[in-house]
């Protein structure tokens, strides 16, 4: 493992001691047996009761192993022999949650992200914003906007057909980002009011989209109905931002709000997909209790495969989901499957659209930016700019996912056949065995989860 | 002798995110198409 800590040779070697900032707490996933939340600044874990004792153990600075070997039976009752510890620093606890390592950087779902709004920013807002959260508001805010919505969304889709002036649709785009950030507000605001403290506002690209996000991780903290709470903060801010905004729209008959406000219901509608990483997707599975959803998704899919080429399979960190959590399991992976295939032709259409287009609307569009140069015609020409940026977004998005989609095709493509080529140098072809449940699991989920069964004494 | 299990799952980060629309114009028939039409438009 590339995150041990280093080897010990049992008992004379000190134990490494803790970083200072882990906290403990209870983790509320209303399953059978009790769990824990484990953070170490920006990372979170789930560890069942054994590992919190080893984890409190080390916490009081053993100084060696039979030491701590001492100090967790005196918690516990159970034995755990030196080697055994020694084993379970080395392979299973992370090298970051002891102190002189530096934390990794955080993973995210994003090709390029920036934060826009640093939490210490946002908490004198979030913190005085917070009582919109109480159900005496909710409710008749949430009826008002049925209300707005029934009125306003007919003549917003209407509005559609109309086509918007220049100056407009720069209003347009203004105003989807400000929407954008009072979603995320809201999401981080629904933080406040539970008293978890929330992180800050950023904006990233995610596959091929541009996305908001609020970093919401501590609410890891908060039993699993609050964190329903924060997944919905962010469309309540939107449907609380909808009444005066629908209100106006229905009142002024204005074009340019009637078109923000489809775009804002567009929105609302495609963040409650589960299957991207979007609210819909922490609201499943903070609901079903499916915690890290893609990534049993993904283990679900691998064991399959396995399954069909009549390899036999270890149990996996999926296979440890039981009963009805079982059955969302799988109908989820299901059904993201059939939408990833319901996407593909779509994604096909996409791009030989770009290719079949874009070269000659670019081109023209530049001719006439070159056009409006020549006969000195500046503000023109910065509109004809301002046309070929935005007919230009979309390739460029498009180009970024997929330039990402082949580079970790190719890395994987020559993972593996890099892994043949040593298995054939060394005469050693294992790789038809059936696979262990490690090798079932792809490299770089086994970093993230980790599960060992070891014997006391 | 009993066996003592030692877990330890990582967490994903909670980025709550909501995918900016930058489509404008619709003529698709239903909710679910056009919000895939407009991811791909």
């Amino acid at each position: 493992m590339t995150d041990s800590v280093l080897l010990l040779s049992p008992p004379a070697v000190p134990v490494p001691r803790l970083r200072d900032e882990i906290r403990i707490s209870p983790f509320h996933d209303e399953q059978d047996k009790q769990r824990y939340l484990l953070e170490s600044g920006g990372t979170c874990f789930v560890v069942n009761e054994s590992m919190r004792d080893l984890v409190l153990s080390l916490q009081e600075g053993p100084a060696t192993l039979d030491d701590l070997s001492t100090r967790f039976r005196r918690r516990t009752g159970k034995e755990v022999s030196p080697e055994t510890l020694s084993t379970l620093l080395e392979t299973r606890l992370p090298r970051h949650l002891f102190a002189g390592n530096a934390e990794p950087a955080p993973r995210t779902p994003f090709t390029v992200s920036f934060q826009l709004l640093r939490s210490a920013w946002l908490q004198p807002l979030t913190s005085r914003l917070a009582w919109l959260f109480n159900p005496w508001i909710v409710v008749p805010v949430l009826a008002a906007f049925v209300l707005v919505e029934f009125q306003v969304l007919p003549q917003a889709m209407a509005a559609m057909g109309q086509t918007l002036v220049s100056y407009d649709v720069l209003g347009l785009f203004f105003g989807i980002l400000a929407v954008g950030l009072i979603h995320e507000l809201g999401h981080a605001t629904a933080c406040a009011r539970y008293g978890c403290p929330h992180g800050g506002v950023g904006f990233g690209l995610y596959l091929a989209f541009p996305a908001f996000y609020a970093d919401v991780t501590k609410a890891w903290r908060l039993p699993a109905r609050q964190r329903a709470v924060v997944d919905l903060g962010g469309l309540y801010f939107q449907c609380i931002l909808m009444i005066p905004l629908g209100l106006m729209a229905v009142e002024h008959q204005i074009l340019l709000l009637l078109h923000v406000i489809w775009l804002l219901n567009l929105m609302m509608l495609m963040t409650l997909n589960p299957v991207f990483k979007m609210d819909g997707y922490w609201l499943l599975s903070d609901l079903s209790g499916l915690r890290n959803l893609h990534q049993r998704m993904e283990e679900t899919l691998v064991g399959a495969v396995w399954k069909l080429r009549g390899k036999q399979v270890a149990p996996s960190m999926q296979q440890t989901v039981t009963g009805a959590r079982r059955k969302i399991l799988y109908a989820y992976t299901g059904l993201a499957l059939v939408y990833y295939l319901y996407l593909l032709p779509l994604l096909f259409r996409a791009i030989v659209g770009v290719v079949l287009l874009y070269p000659a609307r670019a081109y023209d569009s530049l001719a006439i930016v070159g056009g409006f140069l020549r006969s000195g015609e500046t503000t023109q020409a910065l509109f004809a700019v301002g046309h070929f940026i935005h007919i230009s977004i979309w390739p460029v998005l498009l180009g970024v996912f997929l330039m990402r989609f082949v580079s970790k095709l190719v890395r994987g493509l020559v993972a593996r056949i890099g892994e043949g080529i040593r298995c054939l140098v060394r005469g050693l072809c294992t790789c038809e065995q059936a696979p262990s449940n490690q090798a079932a699991v792809p490299a770089s989920q086994v970093e993230e989860s980790r599960s060992s069964s070891v014997s006391g004494g | 002798m009993n066996a003592i299990d030692f877990e330890i799952e990582a967490l994903e980060a909670r980025l709550e995110m909501q995918a900016v629309a930058a489509a404008e114009a619709d003529d698709c028939a239903c909710a679910g198409e056009c919000v895939a039409a407009k991811m791909f438009a």
